[in-house]
């Protein structure tokens, strides 16, 4: 019973348009969550967080660097999840998911290497350092950036569907990389400030901001994403007798 | 507050400059990407629009000929 009450829900998730029904309210809920909880992060992390006894002031750049990176990888390894599905199961909605996650993995992977950079500055004394984090960061940059531009070269649906689909669940080899890569290399990066199994190596006066900020930008990556897919599903279905039932309501409104 | 002044937070003791950057870059990134998103969802939503209207108008000529023949 069980099992086949899963299978069904199993094939409600792949139905374009029940997504498109229940993704309506979470889109709103979303969408203020991230409003709140990043500017409450934000006043929280510039303003009232203490400053590092090592690092001074600079170390607050943490509050966008760790929630931008931590992004960067998810929205990827959501990528990679959504193209396995995608392949096996030939789920339309998965394509849908990889579209909508690709522009902002993109910027937010950008933001992180921009940040770092940044921060690097001021810490390390160099803009830029050829070190095993952020090289692999990098290379995520650029495993954006090939799907892209790939989704943009191939016109069949189908194809572009697949190929996309592969080399996202392809490229989440790098994802340990990224992980890994402080304790594998001789780094100047600094160890991971977060984890969800041992104690953040900070007070929590400086941690809890992080993880304010952490959850505002998942919010946020939720909001977005879900605009994209439900955008992208419009697009999809135009034709669509529940398409054109859902213009008229919204005309009425 | 942890900083006795505006100013004092405005300078970030000696780190101002890039702790405004990083932020300032945050804060475009998450915006750019809001409006982008935004803006794709009406514009297809006024696409829609549109072709339902045209669609509905081709329906109300196609009967007012039917009613003269």
């Amino acid at each position: 019973m069980l099992s086949a009450s899963l299978k069904r829900l199993w094939h409600k998730l792949g139905s374009p348009r029940w997504f498109f029904a229940l993704t309506e309210s979470w889109v709103k809920v979303a969408g203020w969550s991230a409003l709140v909880l990043l500017v409450w992060g934000t006043i929280w992390g510039l303003g009232f967080a203490p400053a590092d006894y090592q690092q001074g002031n600079s170390f607050r750049i943490m509050y966008v660097h760790v929630p931008a990176a931590m992004l960067a990888q998810s929205l990827y390894i959501g990528m990679g999840v959504a193209g396995f599905i995608g392949l096996v199961w030939r789920m339309k909605l998965t394509d849908v998911a990889i579209s909508a996650c690709l522009p902002l993995g993109m910027v937010i992977t950008a933001l992180a290497l921009f940040s770092g950079s940044v921060w690097g500055r001021p810490t390390w004394g160099s803009w830029w350092e050829w070190d095993g984090r952020t090289v692999s960061t990098l290379v995520l940059f650029f495993l954006y950036v090939g799907i892209y531009a790939l989704r943009e070269a191939i016109a069949d649906q189908e194809l572009r569907a697949r190929a996309s689909a592969l080399i996202a669940m392809v490229g989440t080899i790098n994802i340990p990389i990224i992980k890994y890569s402080v304790e594998w290399w001789n780094t100047l990066h600094q160890p991971a400030s977060f984890g969800l199994t041992q104690k953040p190596a900070m007070p929590s006066e400086m941690w809890l901001p992080l993880l304010v900020m952490v959850l505002g930008f998942y919010a946020f990556a939720g909001f977005i994403v879900l605009v994209r897919m439900r955008t992208e599903i419009l697009n999809r279905e135009m034709g669509a007798r529940w398409v054109r039932d859902w213009v008229q309501v919204r005309s009425e409104r | 507050m942890y900083f006795d002044s505006f100013g004092d937070l405005l300078q970030m003791g000696k780190h101002g400059f890039y702790v405004w950057t990083a932020y300032g870059a945050t804060g475009l990134v998450l915006l750019i990407s809001w409006l982008s998103a935004r803006g794709a969802f009406v514009k297809t939503a006024q696409r829609l629009q549109q072709q339902a209207e045209l669609a509905q108008r081709g329906d109300q000529s196609a009967q007012h000929r039917g009613d003269h023949t």
